[in-house]
């Protein structure tokens, strides 16, 4: 944990530290004659659905995420489907702020995510529970999920001299830190599960903070001549291919929320205006 | 020759469910007309089906039937240049028999066309005539009904295809929706269905001796006036005959069971009006452990319901453990995530995360705010 909370915290302190220097060193505008003014960027995300609610509870690969959603199959798979934990995808949009131009080097900016991603599986009889392997529990025709929508606001730091200057290395790599925060609901069947202690249903808001690393590969070179007549037509600057690794920790900061964070990666489009 | 009267159209299908209760009102314009005994209605198959007499009952392969004989002109204010005419639906479909059982000529999904003709000394003048869009025919049945037993609820999912198709393709076209039945009935369930005042019409066997006195079954308990048809206007009512839950496979559905009577669908539905297009519906309010069977109804969009589908075998509710439950009963959960005031991993280290977040803010503030004083210099 310590080292978690290090590496959040050397990250926030580069971009911190580095942005006026490079700022100053730098004009503000770095781009061809012909280019339009840029402040924003906006990402379409897809990726890979991540939790760490086992982990959370010291029951990584043995708890009850694990025995609910990874020890079946996926409700729409065929029956002879493997059992075991399925691809889950997240899905969601970014928009940034870029605040600085950061000279030829990149821009510095601050963004908002959300995303939308569940885990979603029959739910086990009750009856049927009495084994310990979970893969033999008879399962019912009852769906139960767990719904999360995830979200942050964070500074990001996009490093695109290499995409505008050398024109076969259309390489822009980026950095991203910020405060995480997740609604998240859990369903029994077509309604909201209720907890069996409280009798209340079983929503909640888990935070923490969000780190993340990824390459964009700027669209621009494959076909300049496009993006020239698209930035003079529409203002959009620049287009990106992108992949992405990011740790969300949502466990939280002073008490403990559901941690529905975790490793994941993410790919998507992002476009510059 | 014609009155130059009209008759107000009425653009809505009569279905099988409006057949047996329903009645409907046309209203319109009359010419008065000196030498008129009468206003006479009559159901053709085409606009001018009624206007040549070869073509009225009871001429051979008549294609006109007459009402008047059903007593309705004793209502109508031919004196004066408006009127208004109500006529029990089933007249309109089945004007022989009422037993909305439209006669061959008047084929499902058709138009059927209400005339109002003067009877003048001679011959009759049509005054005006409206269509009425016929579709009494049953929409196709629902072919495959499914259950399975959830927490005190039951997933009940179907399959509804144009037989053309094979049971490939699409759903019948009209399909307005659907309804669940259950057996035994969820006593209680309010399905939203109104029962409507129905009874079949009672014919006039001629041996009465002009006047039907009243026996004291109908609940309005005034006099039936005998006009050559006797209306019985009592109220149809149906016996519960549902059974305690557990008994799954000795009851069915009555043997003169009609979806198309609201009064009795009403008994046996579980669910609402679904919309088209669904194919999967969670019946609550079910007893764990009790058994149960399900079927389903489709109704076009003239109202009209389809034979139930062949109920399912039974399926037993159970108790289910979601999630939510099986996380808190996972070891160390004493308390819900949210609700815990022990303090979070994160905590126990350091409260990095809001000390790394307030130096990412202060230092952008603090380059704009180095920027202006370049500015500014």
């Amino acid at each position: 944990m310590k080292l978690r909370s290090s590496i959040f915290i050397a990250a926030s302190a580069i971009v911190a530290l580095e942005a006026p220097a490079l700022a100053q060193t730098f004009g503000p505008r770095d781009g061809p004659r012909w280019e339009s003014p840029q402040h924003f960027a906006i990402e379409l995300r897809i990726g890979s659905f991540s939790e760490n609610i086992d982990g959370q509870l010291g029951l990584a690969g043995r708890g009850p995420y694990n025995e609910i959603f990874c020890s079946t199959r996926d409700p729409n798979a065929p029956a002879n489907a493997p059992v075991g934990c399925p691809f889950r995808f997240r899905g969601g949009l970014e928009f940034d702020w870029q605040i600085l131009r950061l000279g030829p080097v990149g821009s510095l900016g601050v963004g908002a995510i959300a995303t939308y991603g569940n885990a979603t599986a029959r739910a086990p009889a009750t009856a049927g529970m009495s084994s310990t392997d979970p893969t033999t529990w008879r399962r019912s025709a009852q769906d139960t999920s767990l719904q999360v929508l995830q979200s942050s606001i964070h500074a990001v730091l996009r490093v695109d001299v290499l995409a505008r200057r050398i024109r076969w290395l259309p390489l822009a790599p980026y950095a991203k830190a910020g405060i995480a925060l997740a609604p998240w609901w859990v369903t029994s069947g077509e309604m909201n599960a209720r907890d069996p202690v409280t009798g209340q249903d079983a929503v909640g808001l888990s935070h923490g903070f969000f780190l993340a690393g990824g390459l964009a590969v700027m669209l621009d070179t494959f076909e300049p001549d496009v993006a020239r007549q698209w930035d003079q037509v529409s203002g959009v600057n620049h287009s990106y291919l992108f992949f992405e690794l990011h740790y969300t920790y949502l466990g939280g900061f002073t008490r403990r929320t559901l941690d529905v964070g975790g490793l994941a990666w993410t790919a998507g489009v992002t476009i510059e205006f | 020759m014609e009155n130059g009267g009209r008759i107000l159209t009425r653009d809505e299908p009569l279905g099988a469910r409006d057949c047996p209760c329903e009645s409907w009102t046309f209203e319109g314009t009359i010419m008065p007309q000196a030498n008129a005994r009468s206003l006479e209605w009559w159901v053709g198959t085409s606009a001018t089906a009624c206007a040549t007499a070869i073509n009225r009952f009871p001429a051979m392969n008549a294609t006109c039937w007459p009402l008047d004989r059903l007593g309705i002109n004793a209502t109508l204010p031919i004196a004066s240049n408006r009127f208004a005419v109500t006529i029990p639906a089933r007249w309109i479909v089945d004007p022989l028999t009422q037993t909305c059982t439209p006669p061959a000529s008047i084929s499902a999904g058709s138009n059927v066309h209400v005339t109002a003709m003067l009877r003048p000394p001679d011959d009759m003048v049509p005054v005006g005539t409206v269509p009425v869009t016929v579709s009494v025919a049953r929409p196709q049945s629902v072919q495959v009904v499914t259950a399975s037993g959830a927490e005190s609820s039951a997933i009940v999912e179907w399959q509804h295809t144009r037989a053309e198709d094979g049971g490939i393709a699409t759903v019948p076209a009209n399909t307005a929706g659907y309804y669940v039945l259950c057996l035994p009935r969820i006593v209680g369930y309010d399905a939203g269905l109104t029962a409507t005042a129905c009874a079949p019409i009672v014919t006039d066997s001629g041996t009465d001796s002009g006047v039907v006195t009243d026996s004291g079954v109908d609940p309005d308990a005034s006099a039936i006036t005998d006009s050559g048809v006797v209306v019985d206007t009592g109220v149809a009512t149906m016996t519960d005959t549902g059974t305690s839950p557990g008994s799954c496979g000795s009851e069915s559905l009555p043997a003169d069971f009609d979806p198309n009577d609201d009064s009795q669908l009403g008994l046996y539905a579980c669910s609402p009006l679904l919309a088209s297009g669904t194919s999967r519906y969670t019946v609550q309010g079910l007893t764990n452990g009790a058994s149960y069977r399900f079927a389903v109804v489709a109704q076009d969009n003239a109202g009209s319901r389809s034979t139930p589908s062949t109920f399912t075998s039974c399926v037993s509710p159970e108790q289910v453990t979601d999630f939510w439950e099986r996380y808190r009963q996972s070891p160390g959960m004493t308390a819900a995530p949210g609700c815990s005031t022990a303090p979070s991993r994160f905590a126990r280290s350091m409260h990095g995360g809001w000390i790394a977040a307030g130096l990412a803010v202060a230092a952008i503030a603090a380059h704009r705010i180095n920027a202006r004083k370049d500015k500014r210099s």
